[in-house]
């Protein structure tokens, strides 16, 4: 593998962590 | 190269993710993993399971910019986001141990990292011991950083 293919798939597992949080921060206030 | 790229992307998802105020309580998470990274990574290197290629800067068998790159700030993003319900931290180990596996696949398909004696399967049954551990360990840091946090919120 690319450094390049692997600096994108490296974005986008970064960019599903950062959703994962913030769905865990959304289901944390919803439930009090 | 891909060590540093993982030390930097690591880091740029940290200062989007991270809440500084809650740091005094989180960083412990992100201590703990990376101590749970070295050694078991000094261990499982040291008979020869898998083995690290131009880690750049060694410490105790790994790459220093994988240690002080993506076990120490995601701990703390994990300790972070920890969930109070019982249910949802056993779904949340499960995800992040995916996470971690799939971050290890990548790392081995560029040839950084090299399986002698070690599969995928292995990688995930260990992050989900580790990420059961850390979820036992951080859990009340993780309450006093919710406390915390929800103060901040009233502001």
């Amino acid at each position: 593998m690319s450094i390049t293919t692997f600096t994108e798939l490296s974005l986008l597992l970064a960019l599903v962590i950062y959703l994962w949080c913030r769905l865990l921060a959304w289901w944390e206030r919803e439930s009090g | 190269m891909p060590w540093a790229v993982s030390f930097i992307l690591g880091w740029l998802l940290f200062f989007f993710l991270v809440r500084l105020p809650l740091l005094r309580y989180t960083i412990w998470g992100g201590l703990s993993a990376a101590l749970f990274q070295i050694i078991n990574d000094w261990l499982m290197i040291r008979q020869d399971l898998y083995q690290i290629e131009t880690p750049l800067v060694l410490i105790l068998h790994s790459s220093a910019f994988f240690t002080f790159g993506i076990p120490l700030v995601m701990g703390i993003i994990f300790t972070q986001y920890l969930p109070r319900a019982k249910w949802l931290q056993g779904i949340n180990i499960a995800v992040w141990a995916g996470f971690f596996l799939i971050m290890e696949t990548l790392l081995h398909s560029t040839g950084v990292l090299v399986y002698r004696h070690w599969n995928p399967a292995l990688s995930y049954f260990i992050n989900i011991l580790v990420l059961s551990s850390m979820t036992w360990l951080v859990g009340e840091l993780a309450a006093q950083a919710r406390r915390q946090n929800k103060e901040f919120s009233r502001l």
